[in-house]
C-alpha cells in the first residue's frame, strides 16, 4: 500500500515538473529551408535576406517567414527543424489560377504552420437568417471589423446580408409597405452597433454585391478581417458598401434632429479571405456601386500550389579555415547556401559544393566534394575582382547595391555577398542577395512587376485560438464622426400593432391548408377502416 | 375524485420540494458583461452590483430598465469608472444598458438572491390551499363511510 | 366510452404513474428555471425592450429538454403500457372487452385517458414551476401568454408531445406480447431519436418548430401557424397515423 502511494506520488510529481523545451541543444545543428518556386521570383526570408528562387538555406532551427511578392503575394510561415529539410513549394501562377472572379485586384495566399484560420462553425439553436419580416431592421450578428473602418453585419435574410459601415447613412432593405428603411449607422468594434432610423437623407451609401464561393464549400470567410461564427461560411453573398470617392457634408433628419456627417471616406475595396486550416487566401476586390462581383477560391488547387514538405537529411561536417581568418564564407551547391565566418564547421548533406571566402578585397574559391565522413578545407585569400552585369526592367529603375545607388551596366566589385535592391515608382520593389565568387562574371536581369492599384490596408487576420470568445474588446473606435452621435438608440422594429397586414404572405398558408386537409383525410381513412371492419 | 386528490397531493409535494432545490441554486451569483445593452432573466430577486471602468473623462450613462413596471430603476451619468448597486425586487427580465460614444464595458453581478415575498406568498398560498382541499376531501370521504 | 375513460382516470395504478410524472417533471422544470440565466439583446425604445422581454420570458416556459423528455417519455410509456397491456396480461381485459362496445373504442378511450393524464402531468407542473419562480411579474407573464401568443402555442406544444408519446406507446403496446415488452419497446422507440440525435423526429422537431416560430414571427397567429407548419409531419400526421394503426390492430388482434 505504501509502495503504491509512493509510486503514485512519484507519478504526480513527474506530471508537475514543467516540460523542458530543448532549444539550446540543437544550436549547432542547422535545419534546411528550401524554397522551390519558378525561377525569376524572389523569396524574402524575413530576418535572413532575399534570394532568387529556387533557394536553400542552412538556418538555425526556428520559425521563419517566407514572402514571395508579386501581384500574387505568397506568405509562408514555417518552422525549420534541425537536421531536417523543410521544402516549401510555391507556384504563384497556380495560386492565381485557383482564385477566379471579377474585380479582384490582388491576391495573397498565406500558409501558416502554427495557425488555424478555420473557425469552428457554431450550430446555433436558431437560424441566424430567419429574421422577422415586416418592419425595418433585421438581425444584427456580431462581427469584428475595425479596419479600414468599423463595420458590422445586418441580416435581412439568407441572401440579404448587409455589411454596415460606421458613421454613414445606409439604406437597408424596405419595409412591408415598400418604403425604404434608412438608418444612421454607428458601430463600436467589439461593442456592437446601433441603427437609428432617419429620413430626408442627402446621401446613402451605395451597395455592391459580393458573391463568395469556394471548392469545397463551408470554408471560413473573413471579410475585411472580420468573421462571424454563425454565418460566414462559403457559399455566401453579401451586400457591401461601395463608395467610389469621399463624400462631404451629408445630412439626414434623425430622431433627435438633424445629423450631419462631415465626410464619408472612399471605400471601394474589400478584402475577402477564405480559410481552411493553415491556409488563408485573401483577395482584394474593387467594387463599384450596384455591381455584382464574384470571388471563387479553389482551395484544393491552392493546397497543391503551396505545399510544405519535411525530409530528414543526413549531414556530414565540412570544416573551413582560412588565412587570414575571420573571413566570411559562403558554401553553396547552387541552391543550398550556408554562411559563416572562418574558422567554421558546416553540417551539410553530401554533395558537390563551392566554397567562397572573402574579407575586404581578398577572396578565395574552392570546389569540394563532400562525402564519406566529411571534409576539411583551407583557403588562402588573395586579392581578386568580380564583375556584375545588371539589366533592369523598367529602365528608369533605381538600383541599390548594399544600400548605395549604382549605375546599371557592368560593375566591377570585390567578391562577396551583396544585397541588390531594384525599385521604381509604380512597381513592386524587388531585392535579392547576390554572391560573387572571385573572378566571376555574373549577369543578372531584374524585371519589376507593376504594383496593383490597391495598397495593403494592413488587415490582419488572427488565427482562431482554441476557445476565443466571440466578443473581444477593441480600444479604438476609429470613429471620426464621434461628435454627431446622439445618445439614444432607436431601432425601428415596428411594434406589433402598427402594421395592419400580417407579413407572412398568403402563399405561405396554402401548403398549411393542404397539410390540414391531409390530416383530416388520414383521420377519415382510419375512421372508415374501423367502421367497415367486422 | 382520485385524480383531483392526486393532483392536490403532487402540488403539495412539489411545493415542499422546491425550497431545498432553490436554496442550492440561488447560492451561486449570476454574472455577466454588458457592452451596449443586455437583457437578463433572473430566477429570483436579488441585488445587482454594477461596475464599469472607462478612461478618465469618458462620459456615459448606466441604465437598468425594469420591463415589469416599465420604468428605469437606475439611470446614472458616470464619468470614468462607476460602481453601483441596485435592488432587483422581483424575478424576471431586466435590461442593463450603457449609453456612450465610446465602448464601455460594465460587469454585472447579482448576489443576495432569494425569492421575493410575492413568490413565497404564492407558494405558501397554493401549497396551503391544496393541503386544505385535500384534507377536506379526505374528511368528507371518511365521513361517508 | 365516457365511463371507460372515467374508470381509467380513477385507476390507482395510473394515478401513481401520473403522480410520479407530475412531481418529477415539476422538480425538473423548477430546477431548470432556477438555473436559467437567459440573456437577450435588443436595441430600441423602452416599448421594444418590454415586448422583447415578454417574448424572451415566454421562451423560458418549461419545455422538454433531454432530462425532462426522459421523464416525460417514461411516464407516457408506463401509462399506456399499464392501460393497454396490463389488463390483458391479468385477464381483467376479458371482462372489459366483452362489453357490447367495439374493441377500438375501448383502446381509443384508453389512449385518450392516457393523453389526458400525461397532458395534465406535464402542463400543470410546468405552470406551477413557472409561477413558483416568476409569480411576481404578473404583467409580463400576461403579456407573454396573451400579447405574444405563447399560451396557444404552448398548449399545442404539449398536446403534440403527448400525442406523439401516447401514439408511439399505443402502437407498441398493440404489437407486443406483454406489459414488459410493451414498456421496453416504447421506451426504446421514444428514446431512439434522442440517442441517435435525429433532428427530424420529435422531440427535436417540435422543440425546434416552437422556437423558430416564436423567434422569427411577429404576430401570435403567424406564430401558431408557423409552429404547426414546422412540426406537422412528424409532430401531428405521424402520431395520428400510428394511433390509427394501433386502433386497427386492436380490432384484428385477439384480446388476451
Amino acid at each position: 500500500m505504501r509502495w503504491n502511494a509512493l509510486l503514485f506520488a512519484f507519478l504526480v510529481a513527474g506530471l508537475l515538473i514543467p516540460p523542458e523545451y530543448s532549444s539550446g541543444e540543437a544550436m549547432g545543428e542547422p535545419g534546411y529551408l528550401f524554397v522551390e518556386a519558378p525561377s525569376g521570383l524572389v523569396a524574402d526570408i524575413v530576418g535572413v535576406g532575399s534570394y532568387a528562387t529556387p533557394v536553400g538555406l542552412a538556418l538555425p532551427p526556428g520559425n521563419y517567414t517566407v514572402r514571395i511578392t508579386g501581384n500574387v503575394t505568397v506568405i509562408v510561415q514555417v518552422s525549420v527543424v534541425a537536421e531536417t529539410s523543410t521544402i516549401v513549394r510555391v507556384d504563384p501562377n497556380a495560386v492565381r489560377d485557383a482564385v477566379s472572379g471579377d474585380g479582384i485586384v490582388s491576391i495573397k495566399a498565406i500558409f501558416n504552420e502554427s495557425a488555424n484560420y478555420s473557425q469552428e462553425k457554431l450550430h446555433p439553436p436558431f437560424d441566424p437568417f430567419a429574421v422577422p419580416s415586416g418592419g425595418c431592421g433585421g438581425a444584427s450578428v456580431y462581427i469584428n471589423i475595425s479596419k479600414p473602418y468599423p463595420m458590422d453585419v445586418e441580416i435581412l435574410g439568407r441572401n440579404r446580408v448587409y455589411i454596415t459601415l460606421n458613421g454613414t447613412f445606409m439604406h437597408i432593405g424596405d419595409d412591408s409597405d415598400g418604403n425604404p428603411c434608412m438608418f444612421y449607422v454607428g458601430i463600436f468594434p467589439g461593442g456592437g452597433s446601433r441603427l437609428e432610423s432617419i429620413r430626408n437623407v442627402t446621401y446613402t451609401v451605395p451597395w455592391a454585391r459580393l458573391e463568395i464561393n469556394s471548392t469545397p464549400d463551408d470554408l471560413t470567410i473573413y471579410l475585411n478581417g472580420g468573421h462571424n461564427r454563425y454565418i460566414f461560411y462559403t457559399p455566401m453573398d453579401f451586400y457591401v458598401p461601395a463608395i467610389p470617392h469621399d463624400v462631404y457634408n451629408v445630412t439626414a433628419v434623425g430622431y433627435y434632429g438633424t445629423i450631419r456627417i462631415p465626410v464619408i471616406h472612399r471605400l471601394d475595396t474589400h478584402t475577402v479571405g477564405i480559410a481552411d486550416g493553415h491556409y488563408l487566401v485573401e483577395s482584394v476586390v474593387k467594387v463599384a456601386p450596384n455591381e455584382t462581383y464574384h470571388v471563387n477560391v479553389n482551395m484544393e488547387k491552392i493546397k497543391s500550389a503551396l505545399t510544405v514538405e519535411r525530409k530528414a537529411v543526413e549531414t556530414v561536417p565540412l570544416e573551413v579555415r582560412s588565412e587570414p581568418s575571420n573571413a566570411s564564407v559562403v558554401v553553396t551547391d547552387g541552391v543550398l547556401r550556408a554562411f559563416a565566418n572562418t574558422p567554421a564547421t558546416f553540417l551539410l548533406p553530401r554533395g558537390n559544393y563551392t566554397i567562397i571566402a572573402f574579407k575586404n578585397n581578398l577572396s578565395a574559391q574552392k570546389s569540394v566534394v563532400l562525402g564519406g565522413e566529411g571534409a576539411k578545407v583551407f583557403l588562402r585569400l588573395i586579392p581578386a575582382n568580380a564583375t556584375l552585369s545588371l539589366a533592369v526592367q523598367p529602365e528608369n529603375a533605381t538600383v541599390l547595391l548594399n544600400g548605395e545607388e549604382v549605375e546599371v551596366g557592368n560593375l566591377t566589385l570585390s567578391p562577396g555577398r551583396y544585397n541588390l535592391t531594384v525599385k521604381a515608382p509604380g512597381y513592386i520593389t524587388k531585392s535579392l542577395e547576390v554572391i560573387l565568387a572571385p573572378n566571376e562574371f555574373k549577369s543578372i536581369e531584374v524585371s519589376l512587376e507593376r504594383k496593383s492599384v490597391v495598397e495593403d490596408k494592413g488587415i490582419a487576420i488572427s488565427p482562431s485560438q482554441s476557445k476565443t470568445d466571440d466578443i473581444k474588446l477593441e480600444e479604438t473606435p476609429g470613429n471620426e464622426q464621434k461628435g454627431v452621435f446622439n445618445d439614444t438608440q432607436t431601432f425601428t422594429t415596428s411594434p406589433t400593432e402598427n402594421i395592419p397586414n400580417s407579413p407572412s404572405p398568403k402563399e405561405d398558408s396554402r401548403p398549411f391548408v393542404i397539410k390540414i386537409s391531409l390530416l383530416m383525410v388520414t383521420i377519415g381513412a382510419i375512421y372508415i377502416a374501423l367502421r367497415t371492419r367486422r | 375524485m382520485r385524480l383531483l386528490k392526486a393532483i392536490l397531493l403532487s402540488t403539495i409535494l412539489i411545493t415542499i420540494l422546491v425550497f431545498p432545490i432553490e436554496k442550492n441554486a440561488l447560492t451561486q451569483p449570476i454574472s455577466g458583461v454588458v457592452l451596449v445593452g443586455r437583457g437578463m432573466i433572473v430566477p429570483s430577486s436579488g441585488v445587482a452590483l454594477l461596475s464599469s471602468n472607462a478612461e478618465d473623462g469618458t462620459e456615459y450613462t448606466v441604465r437598468v430598465f425594469d420591463p415589469e413596471i416599465g420604468e428605469a430603476i437606475l439611470e446614472r451619468n458616470a464619468t470614468g469608472s462607476f460602481r453601483g448597486r441596485v435592488m432587483l425586487k422581483h424575478s424576471g427580465p431586466y435590461y442593463f444598458s450603457i449609453r456612450t460614444m465610446t465602448p464601455v464595458t460594465m460587469a454585472v453581478r447579482i448576489i443576495n438572491r432569494y425569492p421575493s415575498v410575492t413568490v413565497l406568498n404564492i407558494r405558501y398560498g397554493l401549497g396551503g390551499v391544496s393541503a386544505l382541499l385535500l384534507a377536506a376531501i379526505l374528511l368528507m370521504e371518511g365521513r361517508k363511510k | 366510452m365516457k365511463i371507460q375513460m372515467k374508470w381509467e382516470l380513477e385507476d390507482p395504478y395510473n394515478l401513481i404513474v401520473f403522480m410520479f410524472g407530475f412531481i418529477m417533471l415539476g422538480i425538473t422544470f423548477f430546477s431548470g428555471l432556477t438555473r436559467n440565466d437567459v440573456v437577450f439583446m435588443v436595441s430600441g425604445p423602452d416599448e421594444i425592450i418590454v415586448s422583447e422581454s415578454a417574448k424572451t420570458l415566454g421562451l423560458t416556459l418549461p419545455r422538454l429538454g433531454t432530462e425532462e423528455y426522459t421523464i416525460f417519455a417514461l411516464t407516457g410509456a408506463l401509462l399506456v403500457s399499464l392501460m393497454m397491456r396490463y389488463d390483458r396480461d391479468t385477464r381483467v381485459a376479458k371482462s372489459v372487452y366483452s362489453l357490447p362496445v367495439r374493441n377500438y373504442s375501448v383502446v381509443l378511450s384508453k389512449a385518450l385517458s392516457a393523453m389526458v393524464l400525461l397532458f395534465l402531468a406535464s402542463l400543470l407542473p410546468a405552470f406551477l414551476a413557472f409561477v413558483y419562480i416568476h409569480g411576481d411579474i404578473p404583467d409580463l407573464i400576461g403579456r407573454a401568454l396573451f400579447g405574444e401568443g405563447f399560451l396557444a402555442g404552448y398548449l399545442i406544444y404539449w398536446a403534440m408531445m403527448v400525442l406523439y408519446v401516447v401514439s408511439v406507446s399505443a402502437l407498441v403496446a398493440m404489437l407486443s406480447p406483454n406489459t414488459f415488452a410493451s414498456l421496453l419497446g416504447s421506451i426504446t422507440l421514444l428514446y431512439a431519436p434522442l440517442v441517435l440525435k435525429l433532428r427530424s423526429l420529435p422531440p427535436a422537431v417540435i422543440n425546434e418548430a416552437f422556437f423558430k416560430a416564436y423567434t422569427t414571427q411577429f404576430y401570435p397567429a403567424d406564430r401558431v401557424v408557423t409552429f404547426l407548419d414546422g412540426s406537422f409531419y412528424t409532430g401531428l400526421l405521424l402520431p395520428v397515423v400510428m394511433l390509427g394503426v394501433a386502433l386497427i390492430l386492436s380490432e384484428w388482434r385477439d384480446v388476451s
